[in-house]
């Protein structure tokens, strides 16, 4: 049997074991949730500022945008064009989406050792495909939701500002959703290490949470560090410590093409790595 | 013979505990092997080697001529049917098996699954969720995936713990249909089942092969026999001085073990000699069985409760 047909047997299978798979659909009924809820503080924020008259809710706006892009010039112009909900709830939907990947993945491999049960390496199929199959199944209903969460938000934007361009909704979806894919991606590609290096499923969430808040720590102590040498302080070596981290390429995801492009590079850089880790230690250890 | 698996010099650590200790034993094509011994012998271990779970610390290992982890020709031949045979419970057993046969590269996977179900008599069973099946019904069924890719080499780690004896008897029968057509390695707790079962056996113990051979062979068949007495004296004096008779002991239970000598004459003389003197007696023999059980030769050999360890 060639590899391509035993991992697309397997991620056959495992598209069928998520959807069936009770805490994997509350886990996605919960993600959209709290998305529309976001998106609905958000949207009754943005009312308020309406409510301010167009100078005041221009102005917040401008301010909201420029925190998230920065001095992208390009990008704030790209974003301008949108309802304000949109960019907003999706940079806000990117913080918590790694939490969402750990909680959907952490057992993928994890759980395949320690159960004792009859599955893919029972009928000795090869580890590459079980780890590959495992990973496209989840990228594939990750991918299916960020396409749902995304259109959910781009039809209350439609809504919220009637006279926006149909094509520049859609063009900016699939931008959105190329990003937010990449993005998600590179996490999943995280949570299979923390399930290839662990033996249950509890030890992989928590390498997987504490995997998280180091990438979390290594952003904040460089940006920290940055943001002192950009006010006139001295520089550090600490500066560079935030490029190791996937969260702070995320900014990319709303930028400019430049940017934007550097920003997928780097998530797919990341998911390879770590895919590749996940890989040579699932490949050689004892199951 | 041509072995189907062959272990040597094979060793393994899980950090400070030795789980194998060089051991080295081949299993000839074709034949029923029992690897047995006492818990924590090794024998899942080996198990684990064999298949490709686990990789060997050190020494070689050879299943059907190649290496364990070898994804080449070789892998669908080799069926694994694991100790705690728990079914996914997110597939009907139809649909499991056909994946499984998929996997396991059969050209017509569903034909092959609903093959292999009646094989272990179970066709009812193709839509029924995992979580409906008997323990005994889900053993099958993993039994049903082992045998699927028809596999050269079957690897059974305790095909029937857990069942109720009717549905042990059933596993036995199937596990006794395939005797002659593929090798079939059993690691089990049941003596007596593997004593029916196996031609050969591999007694594990402490992560070393103590006892090593055919089933006549390690039962010492030629070498002693064992006499059950319901009444009567028993001369042990008179029966150590006959001729082939190395010793004799009688258990508190009657049953006397006669070992034979090195150069005894044929055992059926020697076993009609000590009958002769036992019934001069009037002592009441109720049964003469020709060597040990496996059962008592691996209590004798073994390091476990009631075993010597010799």
């Amino acid at each position: 049997m060639s590899p391509l047909v035993e991992l697309l047997a397997i991620t056959r299978t495992e598209l069928l074991r998520t959807l069936r798979n009770a805490r994997v659909l509350i886990l996605l009924l919960l993600f959209a949730t709290s998305t529309a809820l976001v998106g609905l503080i958000v949207g009754l924020l943005t009312r308020g500022l309406d409510a301010q008259g167009p100078e005041a809710a221009e102005a917040a706006s401008a301010g909201i945008l420029g925190f998230l892009v920065g001095d992208d010039g390009g990008a704030f112009q790209r974003l301008s064009e949108l309802p304000l909900l949109v960019p907003l709830v999706f940079r806000v939907t990117l913080f918590f989406l790694p939490l969402y990947v750990a909680l959907l993945g952490y057992d993928q491999l994890s759980a395949e050792l320690s159960t004792g049960s009859v599955r893919y390496w029972a009928v000795r199929s090869r580890r590459g495909s079980i780890l590959g199959g495992k990973f496209a199944a989840q990228a594939v209903v990750l991918g299916v939701l960020l396409g749902v969460v995304l259109a959910g938000l781009f039809v209350a934007g439609a809504f919220l500002r009637p006279g926006t361009e149909p094509v520049l909704l859609a063009s900016a979806a699939a931008r959105f959703w190329v990003g937010g894919a990449t993005f998600a991606f590179a996490y999943l590609a995280l949570t299979a290490l923390s399930s290839a290096v662990t033996s249950g499923p509890g030890a992989s969430l928590l390498l997987n949470v504490g995997a998280l808040v180091a990438f979390w720590l290594l952003e904040v102590v460089g940006g920290r560090a940055a943001l002192v040498h950009r006010m006139g302080g001295p520089a550090s070596w600490t500066e560079g410590l935030r490029w190791l981290s996937p969260s702070a390429y995320a900014s990319g995801i709303l930028a400019s093409s430049a940017a934007f492009a550097t920003s997928a590079v780097a998530y797919g850089v990341f998911g390879a790595v770590f895919l590749s880790c996940a890989w040579a230690v699932f490949r050689a250890r004892d199951i | 013979m041509e072995a189907a698996l062959r272990m040597e010099g094979v060793s393994k650590r899980y950090g400070p505990t030795v789980a194998l200790d060089r051991i080295t034993f081949e299993v000839g094509a074709g034949s029923c092997h029992g690897l047995v011994g006492p818990n924590g012998a090794g024998k899942t271990t080996c198990f684990g080697i064999a298949a490709g779970f686990l990789r060997a610390g050190s020494g070689t290992v050879r299943v059907l001529g190649r290496e364990p982890r070898d994804r080449g020709p070789h892998r669908p031949r080799l069926g694994v049917l694991p100790q705690d045979a728990a079914l996914p419970p997110y597939l009907d057993v139809g649909a499991l098996l056909t994946t499984w046969a998929r996997l396991a590269g059969e050209v017509r996977p569903e034909a092959a699954a609903r093959i292999a179900l009646e094989r272990v008599q179970l066709p009812q069973a193709w839509d029924s969720p995992p979580r409906t099946l008997s323990h005994g019904m889900a053993k099958r069924v993993a039994l049903a995936q082992a045998l699927l890719g028809e596999p050269a080499l079957l690897l059974l780690d305790e095909p029937t713990a857990g069942l109720d004896p009717r549905a042990a008897a059933e596993v036995r029968t199937l596990i006794a249909g395939l005797r002659g057509q593929r090798t079939v390695v059993i690691s089990s707790h049941n003596l007596t089942e593997l004593e029916r079962l196996c031609d050969a056996v591999t007694v594990l113990d402490r992560g070393k092969v103590v006892q090593d051979g055919t089933l006549a062979e390690v039962t010492r068949r030629g070498a002693e026999f064992s006499v059950q007495v319901s009444r009567g004296d028993v001369p042990l004096p008179e029966l150590r001085a006959l001729l082939g008779v190395a010793g004799a002991e009688l258990s508190p239970s009657g049953s006397l073990r006669v070992r034979l000598s090195d150069d005894a004459p044929p055992a059926e003389d020697v076993i009609a000699s000590v009958l002769e003197a036992l019934l001069t007696r009037g002592t009441r023999i109720t049964a003469v069985s020709q060597g040990s059980s496996l059962e008592q030769r691996v209590l004798d050999v073994t390091s476990g409760p009631g075993g010597s360890g010799s």
